[in-house]
């Protein structure tokens, strides 16, 4: 246990020590948000239904976009390796990396999704809403987002490939995280979404993670 | 089976094979093709476009068993250890990528015909184009780690994980339509099917499979060549300077 807490004291360390991550992500995904009227419409009705999907793309984006700061420092000074010789668990190491993102995604979207129901015209309950959509799609996202770059550690060019490789994967969570707020715009009932998002959750922590983990301890062993 | 999984008698069973599928496959399609193009009967509602179907269908049912055939293969090597298994599912990824993109194109000419347009955000059509994704997701990876030894690794576990996927893509992308509420006439795709039709179809199908197994054969037969000649290299580097070999 005391492994598990001194990992995650470390991925936070290095969380606060890099503030500028922090607000370049929030300045990113707010200027994205900000940008999207002017390209779309002002139109308050179009808005609000395009709203949910801008912000789930943007969230997939910004965790994309963030991913590679996890990883770099710990493999160009063989941290991932040194795990490996001392024979860390790497469960434990990609359950560490995974809450640290989560974490930081949630801190940011804390900040944008007031905001983002200001501009775009969204009641409370719709933000309610979606933010319990994110709120249980942004693990899995994550987690699946965190097993491409485990694959591809050994190569030295990883950003497009993680895009690539992570695409097929994320595609129902993004259904799912969207339709919670279509659905509930349209006075359907939001168990159907909320249980598809749930299982999802429940079926990509059931593999994915010691998947990732043994990729991530394959890569330390190169 | 497990006889085959050496390379060498692998190789050599592949070499006497490979003539004899190639002649089957050739003979297949030319039979198959005689049948679709001159021998069946043009459809009561979509006329001559139907034969582009003996094309179509073979490559799409082809485009997932292939996905399958090679998180099959993953996993044996993921158990097992055969490098054989890794080298058939790397090599098998190409030919589903390309019969994958085969459904789509003739899938979107077809479309063109029958709805009026080349694309609609149909469940089936999406989830076609997600698997090319997964293909292509594939491909890159393997290009991007070259020959190291991670490599098959890394591709074993992209394809099984991949394979859980497949049926979640297919029912979220079900869902997704059935919110968006599809253009109904592409249900005309599940038509009950006339035998005069499903003879053409099935010796098609079988042709496609042939091919497939031929090019397999030839691939891994060049990639296992490849890995020999490498290793070949390696040994005459190290007889030429002793130093290397430590």
């Amino acid at each position: 246990m005391h492994i598990f807490s001194a990992l995650l004291k470390h991925e936070f360390l290095l969380l606060t020590r890099n503030k500028e991550i922090f607000f370049t992500l929030l300045l990113f995904f707010g200027l994205s948000l900000f940008l999207f009227p002017f390209a779309l419409s002002s139109d308050a009705t179009l808005l609000k239904s395009f709203g949910p999907g801008l912000l789930w793309v943007i969230t997939i984006f910004t965790i994309l976009s963030s991913v590679e700061s996890f990883y770099k420092k710990d493999n160009d000074n063989s941290l991932l390796s040194f795990y490996y010789i001392q024979k860390t668990p790497f469960i434990l190491v990609f359950f560490t990396k995974i809450i640290a993102h989560f974490c930081l995604m949630i801190s940011i979207l804390m900040i944008i999704l007031p905001l983002f129901g200001l501009f775009f015209g969204l009641e409370l309950k719709s933000i309610v809403i979606l933010s319990a959509s994110l709120l249980l799609g942004t693990p899995p996202l994550i987690t699946l987002i965190h097993f491409a770059i485990a694959l591809t550690l050994s190569t030295q060019k990883t950003g497009m490939l993680v895009l690539v490789i992570v695409l097929p994967f994320i595609i129902p969570i993004l259904i799912f995280g969207v339709g919670t707020v279509t659905f509930y715009e349209t006075g359907q009932t939001l168990k159907q979404p909320f249980m598809f998002m749930a299982a999802i959750f429940l079926f990509v922590f059931a593999f994915v993670p010691w998947i990732a983990a043994y990729a991530l301890k394959e890569s330390a062993r190169q | 089976m497990t006889r085959f999984a050496n390379p060498k008698k692998f190789y050599n069973l592949s070499q006497k094979l490979i003539p004899i599928l190639g002649i089957t496959t050739l003979l297949f399609f030319a039979i198959g093709l005689y049948f679709a193009l001159f021998h069946s009967p043009a459809d009561y509602q979509q006329g001559e476009s139907v034969r582009m179907m003996y094309i179509h269908v073979p490559a799409a049912w082809f485009s997932t068993l292939i996905f399958v055939f090679m998180a099959t293969m993953s996993g044996v090597a993921f158990v097992w250890r055969h490098p054989l298994a890794d080298l058939l599912a790397q090599e098998a990824a190409l030919i589903g990528a390309i019969y994958t993109s085969i459904a789509l194109i003739t899938g979107s000419l077809w479309g063109k015909l029958a709805w009026g347009a080349y694309w609609v955000w149909d469940a089936r059509l999406t989830s076609v184009l997600i698997l090319l994704f997964l293909y292509i997701a594939y491909l890159a990876l393997k290009q991007s780690m070259q020959d190291k030894p991670i490599a098959s690794k890394m591709l074993r576990l992209l394809a099984l994980i991949g394979l859980l996927n497949i049926p979640i893509i297919k029912g979220s992308v079900q869902w997704w339509t059935t919110l968006h509420q599809p253009p109904s006439i592409i249900r005309s795709l599940g038509i009950s099917i006339h035998m005069s039709m499903l003879i053409p179809l099935l010796l098609m199908a079988a042709a496609f499979g042939l091919f497939f197994l031929t090019i397999l054969l030839m691939r891994t037969q060049t990639r296992l060549l490849n890995i020999k000649t490498i290793a070949l290299l390696k040994k005459q580097d190290q007889l030429d300077d002793p130093s290397l070999a430590a």
